[in-house]
């Protein structure tokens, strides 16, 4: 158990060193939704982990002395993970909360009249797609923002926009919100699925538009107009901002780097972790089951 | 002939009501169902933006104006400027900030900026 038990939080912690050179590598679709999972499981992984460390803590009477001997842990480790497991409570609590409020202020822009596709008439240019509880959303880009685009540049947008509901990425990025939120470590991962998500749109929208060549020049057109639109922009930036210069070069790439093997790696570290859970379980149970048998 | 279908029907229907909305709202005044045509661009059939004109007007979204053969379309403007004070609403709360909000392109930093400008720069010339 004394190594097993840390597994969850090494592969965590190699997930969150490896995640964004990792990221520029895999084939958007399937690696934003690989890495997705091995947040996931990393994340509860590791509040599993604090839950048996710390409550080891708990569990330090008496009796204990022969468990001692056989898993020698001490306090200050397991007080470690109690404070961990305090701290990814409350983040997930803040989370939960945050992203129920983002949700809720949202579908004020669902419910209003119009088709899936809506423009509002606002100069800044802006363009975004706000996903729906029912799966599909809305497509919402400002009259500036369409201005500032030619047909083909349109044309990129839209598929862009539309491709994020297709593929249900808020899904994706609400998991990864939370699994960052239970642990600290996850955060750069949660980055990577926001990259990866980005990357799969721009890849349909290329398949829409026909050009990777267009679909950068929407990017970096729309990119640049936004940033020297006349009226200072009042929205904030976002927590995870993706790099429309990252997103521009892999499209510019002369052919689209991606390597099948990586997601293999991600997929054999996340299963690791399960493993490495189960054992930790299996070793704590007959703990708890010798304690009661004393 | 099936070849171009086949070409044709990888933008669905959605995706053109889009492009052609999206045409009509960049345009300085009302257009002709030909005019929305050569805007759009690409290999579009005068019988589809037609179709897809129809249906936009249906939905209330576009205006139609003048004799059938001969109609202007404009975009519906009173509804996006009630939608451009919601939009403001909303995004002044942060509902943005984490982004189940999927923004087309986030603000550039001054590198960003450089990089992208140098890289449109480099495709642009032939």
């Amino acid at each position: 158990m004394t190594v097993a038990v840390y597994l969850p939080l090494l592969v965590s912690f190699v997930l969150a060193m490896s995640a964004r050179p990792v990221a520029k590598v895999l084939p958007p679709r399937a690696g934003l939704w690989t890495l997705t999972a091995a947040s996931m499981i990393a994340g509860a992984g590791t509040v599993w982990t604090s839950l048996l460390l710390g409550s080891l803590l708990v569990d330090d009477i008496p009796a204990l002395d022969a468990a001692e001997r056989l898993v020698p842990i001490d306090d200050t480790v397991s007080l470690a993970a109690a404070v961990l497991l305090a701290v990814g409570a409350v983040r997930s609590f803040l989370a939960v909360r945050r992203l129920l409020q983002a949700r809720r202020r949202l579908r004020r822009l669902s419910a209003m009249p119009g088709g899936d596709f809506l423009v509002v008439a606002d100069p800044r240019p802006d363009a975004f797609a706000v996903p729906s509880r029912t799966g599909g959303g809305r497509v919402v880009v400002t009259e500036g923002m369409l201005r500032a685009l030619d047909a083909g540049q349109r044309r990129a947008l839209i598929a862009h926009e539309r491709a994020h509901l297709r593929a249900r990425h808020s899904v994706a990025l609400s998991l990864g919100e939370l699994a960052a939120a239970m642990n600290p470590l996850l955060v750069p991962v949660r980055r990577a699925i926001g990259f990866l998500c980005e990357r799969d749109a721009d890849e349909d929208a290329v398949a829409v538009a026909g050009s990777r060549r267009l679909v950068a020049e929407a990017l970096a057109v729309a990119a640049l107009a936004r940033s020297t639109s006349a009226v200072a922009s009042p929205l904030a930036p976002g927590f995870h901002q993706v790099s429309v210069a990252d997103r521009v070069s892999a499209l510019l790439a002369p052919e689209p780097v991606t390597r099948g093997w990586h997601l293999w790696a991600v997929a054999a570290m996340t299963l690791l972790a399960v493993g490495a859970s189960f054992d930790a379980t299996r070793d704590f149970a007959s703990i708890v089951v010798m304690l009661v048998m004393h | 002939m099936a070849r171009r279908d086949a070409a044709r029907s990888r933008r669905s229907a959605g995706q053109l009501e889009g492009e052609i909305l999206s045409a009509l709202w960049a345009a300085d005044g009302p257009m002709t169902a030909i005019e929305v045509q050569a805007a759009v661009g690409g290999d579009l059939a005068y019988n589809t933006v037609h179709t897809i004109l129809t249906r936009l007007h249906g939905k209330g979204q576009v205006h139609r104006l003048g004799p059938a053969g001969r109609s202007t379309y404009r975009p519906v403007k009173g509804a996006a400027e009630a939608a451009a004070e919601q939009m403001r609403a909303v995004l002044d709360t942060g509902a943005d900030r984490n982004e189940i909000l999927m923004r087309f392109v986030t603000t550039l930093d001054a590198a960003d900026e450089a990089a992208l400008r140098a890289a449109l720069g480099d495709e642009g010339s032939p």
